[in-house]
């Protein structure tokens, strides 16, 4: 059900639950780093910013940093596995927030598999463990990240179990009495 | 002859006071603090991808499995972040009977945290005096639900039951002698010189350095900022409650327990005024049968839980079960914090340090 116009799995034209809000943080971005701005839309009153992937460290040191947005607070970072993306098979979703403006703002970046993420472990150290859980579950790959090991899932794991092909009931030949 | 070398200990995973199976890798300098690694996972379910498979509704049940010990705050949090993809407003009465729980769940969280903290720190008397209260708390959930630890008692549109009779009077006994349980735990801990010893400069963190290491709730507040999901995006009726958010000053392990101590107070006066306020009518509001969100549709919801910032992601594809669900831990981003609040201290401050970030390991592996 991609939207045609602007190329992403879109809701019905017109809900108002996707109504554009005001947004301090959104409009200092199109300012300052407009180049790496793909798309903006709106859910629940939050806005959900695409960007460049190769500019998400840049992007959220400046979300950061900036005297009207300073988004101190990565809520939290995560992976999701869409076989059939648009703009790529992995997406990575970061969630700020700023405790000093009240801002809330998400923002989005796409990859594939073998395309590193730059990490965000050095913008936030929080995203540290993160990142670990979206590279052992989804299997993202983050550049420049610390140390990229799998964090919940047994070191000598095979694959990523949130991806969306991952077996539910085991992989053949895991149960001897299944035909 | 003589030599010195640093040295590579496992702490845990079966270690009674990790709170569960945590294992640290430490190194030591001596008994000093020089390096430490978390090891987490022991007890990781896949509950992020348990709930791929699931329908809405179905999903709230292992809710209450993350932090079992504040199940009322997983169950709160799952379901607002739903009805903010939706966009569902459940009734009045239903909004003031979750805050009431939630702060009940909250106090209870904080007793069993109490318990732990100082026993772990080895004053072994106020476990026995925190779990009388904890116990009364209890009892009120298994009236108001039937259930002591997982509650399961939170609906998408409201609360599955109303009040049982009598319910409010005797929330009211607890919430009126409670505050001379507190003088009481109070007077065995607040100017106890031993207590006073192992918490007072040990794991300080300044603010800026704790919010860039993902800490929230009292384990953020105990360093001066007064980040608190209930006054900074007010969710339910929180916004027409008055209540303070109480801050520490210098950030160690002693002010983390004043402020959790005065947080159980402010817990009591916003049930207070909510039993006062209670409105009356429905519980539950109208929602289909079948809960479907339209493709594209994604909503993140923030709560406050006992041990910070509880929060949902959901991603939807308009079927009847949603394609992602995040939830953001406290106790997994808190945990991340503690090689950075231990680095130099003693090995047996691990103890007290573990017990000051209050985690539950359900919630951190999931």
């Amino acid at each position: 059900m991609a939207d045609e116009k602007t190329g992403t799995p879109e809701e019905q034209p017109g809900d108002p639950r996707a109504a554009e809000v005001p947004s301090v943080p959104v409009d200092r971005l199109r300012a300052a780093m407009a180049e790496s701005v793909e798309e903006v839309r709106y859910w629940a009153g939050v806005p959900i910013v695409r960007v460049r992937r190769d500019d998400v460290a840049r992007v959220l040191e400046f979300l950061r940093d900036d005297p009207d947005c300073r988004m101190n607070h990565l809520s939290t970072l995560f992976a999701t596995h869409w076989p059939e993306g648009e703009h790529g098979t992995l997406e990575v979703t970061y969630c700020l927030y700023s405790t000093v403006h009240g801002h809330l703002l998400t923002v989005k970046a796409w990859t594939r598999d073998e395309e590193p993420v730059p990490s965000v472990a050095e913008v936030f150290p929080v995203a540290d463990w993160n990142e670990r859980e979206a590279y052992d579950l989804v299997g993202v790959r983050f550049s420049g990240h610390p140390d990229l090991a799998r964090i919940l899932l047994p070191d000598d794991w095979e694959g990523h179990p949130l991806r969306k092909d991952y077996p539910l009931e085991g992989k053949p030949g895991d149960h001897k009495s299944y035909r | 002859m003589f030599r010195t070398q640093e040295l590579e200990i496992n702490m845990g995973p079966q270690h009674p006071a990790t709170h569960g199976v945590l294992r640290l890798l430490l190194t030591l300098d001596g008994e000093t603090i020089v390096g430490m690694k978390p090891i987490i996972g022991y007890l990781h379910r896949g509950v992020e991808k348990l709930s791929e498979t699931r329908t809405y509704p179905q999903i709230i049940p292992y809710t209450d499995r993350l932090d079992y010990v504040a199940s009322f705050a997983e169950n709160h949090s799952y379901v607002g972040a739903v009805e903010k993809l939706l966009g569902i407003d459940p009734p009045p009465r239903a909004k003031y009977l979750r805050v009431i729980l939630a702060e009940f769940q909250r106090i209870a969280s904080h007793l069993l945290w109490l318990a732990t903290h100082a026993l772990d720190i080895g004053a072994m008397t106020i476990f026995l005096y925190t779990f009388r209260e904890r116990e009364k708390i209890l009892d009120l959930f298994e009236a108001y639900c039937g259930a002591r630890l997982t509650y399961n008692a939170v609906r998408i549109g409201g609360m599955p039951f109303d009040l049982p009779d009598g319910w409010v009077d005797a929330a009211k006994r607890m919430l009126d002698e409670f505050p001379v349980r507190l003088q009481q735990y109070e007077t065995l801990l607040t100017n106890n010189r031993i207590w006073r010893k192992r918490t007072e400069g040990i794991g300080v963190i300044d603010a800026d350095t704790a919010l860039a290491w993902g800490l929230t709730g009292p384990s953020l507040r105990g360093s001066g900022i007064d980040y608190d999901v209930r006054k900074h995006l007010p969710y339910e009726v929180y916004d027409e409650l008055d209540f303070d958010v109480p801050v520490g000053e210098r950030g160690d392990t002693y002010d983390r327990y004043l402020v959790r101590m005065e947080e159980m107070r402010q817990s009591r006066r916003i049930i207070l005024q909510a039993l006062e306020n209670l409105p009356d009518g429905d519980v539950m509001t109208r929602v289909p049968k079948r809960i479907k969100a339209p493709a594209g549709a994604e909503a993140y919801f923030m709560t406050e839980s006992p041990r910070g910032e509880m929060s949902v992601y959901l991603q939807a594809d308009g079927s009847d079960k949603p394609y992602r669900v995040r939830f953001r831990s406290p106790s997994f981003n808190n945990l991340q914090a503690l090689p950075v609040l231990s680095k130099g201290h003693m090995v047996a401050d691990v103890i007290a340090l573990i017990g000051t970030i209050d985690i539950v390991l359900g919630c951190v592996d999931r």
